[in-house]
Parts: C-alpha cells; structure tokens; sequence
C-alpha cells in the first residue's frame, strides 16, 4: 500500500491535544445534556465499480502494435455523428441482441463462461499490464426545474508496471457527450443548446470518473479532452482485490477456489441490511478482477463464484452499447441514500437525489472467450413519482476493452 | 471490571459518566485524525464537538452495525465537513508552490515536511480534486487506519463500495492532472 504510507508521509504525525483543551472537551461532553435527534449523512450508492469500459475498437492485436497507439488509443474511434446542428447525438442503449438462441440460465451462463476462461491462454508478462476501456456516466445537469440527463463519455486506459519504479498511471480522456434521451434533448435545447455545463448535479459515486466535484467542478464539456495521467498509484502492487493491494506475483498466486476468492474478497465484510448485499458487493468487485491478469485457472474460479451466488438473473444475449454482442446476467438489489446532487456553493454534505432506489448491475460476457465485454447499472425501482430518464434507467456503463501486456514505455500526457 | 466499548457506551445510557471510558480511549486519536487533516485548531473544535454529539447521540449507537471507534470516525467525518473549503485551500496551495502563498499554520507544517516535493505537490492537487467520498475512504484508511469494514460503518455506505472507491480513486485522479490549472485559475478567481 504504498501511496497509503506516501499520504501518511505528507500529512506527517499528529500533533497531541493540549492536555486542557481533552479537559474542556471531556467536561463540555459530560454537560452534554439528553439525547438530541441527529441525521447521520448516508454515502450514496457507489455501484460503480472501477469505471466502465467501451471497447475502442482493438481487437486482441499484438501487444506491440497495440503499444504503438497507446497514446491515441484513448480518442480512436470518431464521436457518434451528429445529427444536430448543435453537434450532440442523443443515447441509444441496443439491448436484447438479435443473435438469437434461449437465454439459459444464470449459472448455465456463468459455468459456459468459467469453461471458456479455463481454456484460454496465458500471455507472458511484460513490463506493463494495460487495461484500456470506456465510461458512459449519466450525470443531471441544466438549470433547476428544468433539468435533463446527459452521458458523459470517457476513454481510460490503467497502466499497471510491474516494475515499481515504472510507476502505474491511469489515463483518462473525455471524448464526447450525448443527451440521454429525445426528452433531454428538448430540455437541452431549452437551456440553450449549451455545450459546457459549469453545474453537474451528480455525485461521484455514480457519475463522473474524471471530474472533480465538491464544488470544484470541471466544467463538463462536449468537446473531447486532452489526454490526462492521474499518479495515485505508486509502489509495487497496482491490482487491488478486495482489501488488499497486490503485486503481480501475489495476483498470479491468488487461490484458483471459489470460496477462497469469495473469502478473500469479503474479507471484513459485515452485512448492512439497508445497503446492498454480500451478492452486490462481489457483483461489483469481480469484474475488475477478471480484467486483471490473473491466471485462467482463477478467472474460471471468479466465474464459479459468480455461478454461486444467489438471485442472479439471466438475461440472456444482449448488445451492448457499444455495439457488442454477448450474454448478460444481472443482480438487483435495494438502496437508501442513491446519487447525491453536488450543490457547487455549499460545502454541506449533499443530499441524496433518490432517497431510495434498486439497481440492477448488468454483467456482459463475451461469447466466444469468457472475457467481460461491459457492465450496465440501471435504476429500476425510484421511489414514487421520481424519474429517471436514461433509456432502461442507465446511470453508468463501462466497456472493457481487451487487456494486453507491453514492453513500450507509456503515453504520457 | 473492564468493559469493551460497546458495553461502555450501553453502560452510559444507564450511567452517563461511564462515557468517559470512550472519550479517554479514542480522544486522542479522533484529534489525531482531524489535526493531520485539519490541524491542531480546528481539531480542538472537530474533536470536541465529535464527542459532544457521540454522547448525546449514543443511545442510537448500535453494536450490530459497527464499532465505536468507526462510529466515533463517522461523527468526525460529519463535523470536519464544515471545514471542507480550509481544508482544500490547503491542498490547492500546496499543489501550486510547496510553502508559497499557502494558509499559515497547518499547510505550512504540511508543506515544509514534504519540502514542495512533486510527489507531494501531486498528491497534495490529486486530494483536493478527489471528489469528497473518495477523499473520504482514502484518508480514513490511510490516516486514520480503519478497515474497510470500519470504513464502511463511517461513512455509511456499502462495504463493497469502499473497494470501489478505492479503486476508483485511482481512476479518477487520472483525469485530473490536465484540469490543475483551470482548477487554480477558478480558485484564484473566486479569491
């Protein structure tokens, strides 16, 4: 956990309390007189993963070639085609494919994909593991009472080196903006076809992989971003698993067992009756690993583990949104405190935008080879009289792109 | 008799004075907390007023759902968000100069132990651009070294989303390191 200590680093050792303010403090405590009614802020649902990946039109190409565009892969593939003079397309979220074929079970679904993973091959490493992907975030933004979602759209690549002193740097880059429906659009075009939006009334947890919030917004745009590097990640364990920070030796030695990766990933869970479920939480947690180059043999356990779990659904063949076919599963699960709304002059905890809400979290695997190919969440409970406009109830999806290792140095921005 | 911090704080709906058990074994480390965040002044404040209402507030504490010291973190948590724009202030001017021009007092501290290093300046930009809950997870189990579970009974929100926001932590620092200036030039705007 080594930017854990580079953080204790710089915020150094605490200075001791004075001796008589613990005093005071202990005395005015004491004083405190009878209970008083007191709202604990509720976090807000943070379904989202690790981001959402779009494949940008890599296919598994050679890692060298794949290195080669590194720096451009980020903005491949042109924006969708306006259709607008304002240059803004509205979202379209395909769904059900038409590849046909019966759905099948959940755990049909799951152990087929288990099988798939186990068969595949192996790359050597080299010096960088990439993880490149795209996000769409459904945030709410325009002015109040008239409000309208937008999809903000952003390419991302994680590099992960397996030399500490490479340093394992996450890029980013915004590429486009879409409404999220005809009705966004008519709103859209009411705020005055704006192309920035200065107030995006949405909450990290559920939107936004790239901007900063609290106030300090950046100002969403619909014009594609330069290229960005964070450098959160220092040290010689880039993959986080559950609670733990690993290093590739430590991710290749992972346990092929299902209950032992189950162990491994809830290790400290505690059941929170009023915020999701154990199933929820490793709905989320799994697909980043199986991103990650673990060994075929634990991908396959990841998939036996998912295939374990109770109340996910089928779904069956689906396109994503960006295009790809595959097969999905799903799981449902109830939330109080869902999305916050950013108020950018106060710096008050923010409310929830949906005091409640359930969400579904939509797995996308690929057919032919076990690879996660998309995660969808989608609201699908609100409470009464809220609404949601994104097709479906979409809030958030990533595409996983095709991870590759390379021994070219990295893009820097 | 000793008594673990659940049974002290139930102890104390009964017999109040047993809360002090509490306020001795986690005072100093709640203003640890808040004075690397915040510093020493404003920990005096946080840490004070975090107690006041975890003693007026303890007959809601419940034991099921978390332990004391990742309740007595939440309150905190709650308290030093009326500092949010001091507390960012600082990491923006340490992100900017090292020691240049920064708030007096804590950031000063700060500043000078990182020596204006860049891997100080970048975390210290990367902080103040981190979206509130993420900022939130990372210092927790970074400063304070709470567990995830901890983590997670603080703040309120779902275990598997202070993995999440771990990992996203990452992810989203990424993106931030081409908006630094805009994000100064809007801070020295607003002046």
């Amino acid at each position: 956990m080594d930017e854990l200590q580079l953080i204790r680093d710089l915020f150094g050792a605490p200075p001791p309390p004075d001796p008589d303010v613990a005093a005071a403090a202990k005395a005015r405590m004491s004083a405190g007189g009878p209970a008083v009614r007191r709202r604990f802020a509720r976090a807000p649902l943070a379904a989202r993963p690790k981001g959402l990946l779009l494949r940008l039109g890599i296919p598994a190409v050679a890692a060298a070639a794949a290195a080669a565009v590194a720096a451009a892969l980020l903005v491949q593939g042109a924006p969708p085609v306006s259709q607008e003079g304002g240059g803004i397309t509205v979202f379209q979220l395909p769904g059900a494919a038409a590849i046909g074929g019966p759905a099948g079970s959940a755990r049909g679904i799951l152990l087929t994909a288990a099988r798939m993973a186990a068969k595949a091959a192996q790359a050597a490493p080299e010096r960088y593991y990439v993880t490149p992907g795209t996000v769409g975030n459904v945030v709410r933004v325009g002015p109040p009472g008239d409000r309208y979602l937008v999809v903000e759209v952003v390419g991302t690549q994680d590099w992960a080196a397996t030399n500490p002193r490479d340093g394992s740097p996450q890029l980013s880059q915004a590429r486009y903006v879409q409404v999220a429906s005809p009705a966004d659009r008519a709103a859209w075009r009411r705020d005055g076809s704006p192309r920035v939006w200065k107030h995006v009334g949405q909450e990290t947890s559920l939107a936004d992989p790239v901007a900063a919030t609290d106030g300090w917004l950046r100002p969403l745009s619909a014009a594609p971003g330069k290229l960005a590097a964070g450098s959160a990640v220092y040290g010689a364990q880039p993959f986080i698993v559950g609670n733990r920070f690993l290093s590739l030796r430590e991710l290749l030695a992972l346990p092929a067992d299902p209950g032992k990766l189950r162990a491994l990933l809830l290790a400290g869970w505690s059941a929170d009756g009023s915020v999701g479920t154990a199933t929820s939480d490793l709905f989320q947690m799994v697909p980043s690993v199986l991103e990650m180059p673990v060994t075929p043999a634990v991908r396959s356990a990841l998939y036996k583990l998912l295939a374990s779990l109770p109340g996910v659904q089928s779904i069956g063949p689906v396109t994503d949104v960006a295009g790809q076919q595959g097969v999905a599963v799903a799981y449902t699960a109830r939330y109080s405190g869902c999305g916050r709304q950013i108020n950018p002059t106060s710096s008050a905890n923010p409310a929830p935008l949906f005091p409640s809400c359930a969400v579904q979290q939509v797995l996308i695997i690929g057919p032919d080879n076990g690879m996660p190919l998309a995660e969808e969440l989608r609201y699908t409970r609100l409470p009464a009289g809220q609404h949601w406009s994104a097709p479906d109830g979409l809030f958030s999806y990533e595409i996983f792109g095709t991870p590759y290792w390379t021994n070219h140095d990295r893009p820097l921005p | 008799m000793w008594h673990d911090d659940a049974q002290q704080v139930e102890l104390s709906l009964r017999e109040p004075e047993c809360f002090g058990a509490v306020f001795d074994r986690y005072f100093r480390e709640i203003h640890g907390y808040v004075a690397r965040r915040l510093g020493r002044d404003a920990a005096d404040d946080v840490a004070a007023e975090t107690f006041l209402t975890a003693f007026r507030s303890r007959r809601r504490f419940d034991a099921s759902r978390g332990t004391v010291r990742a309740w007595l973190y939440g309150i905190a948590t709650n308290h030093m968000s009326t500092y949010h724009r001091q507390e960012m202030r600082a990491y923006r001017g340490l992100a900017r100069a090292g020691s240049q021009g920064v708030e007096e007092g804590h950031a000063d501290r700060v500043a000078e132990r990182v020596d204006a290093g860049v891997v100080g300046r970048e975390l210290a930009g990367a902080l103040a651009k981190l979206p509130r809950g993420d900022r939130e997870v990372l210092l927790l189990i970074a400063l304070g070294g709470l567990s995830h579970a901890d983590v997670a009974v603080a703040l309120g929100i779902p275990y598997g989303t202070v993995g999440s926001r771990l990992n996203r932590v990452r992810k989203k620092l990424r993106g931030l390191a081409s908006v630094a200036g805009e994000i100064e030039r809007e801070d020295s705007g607003r002046g």
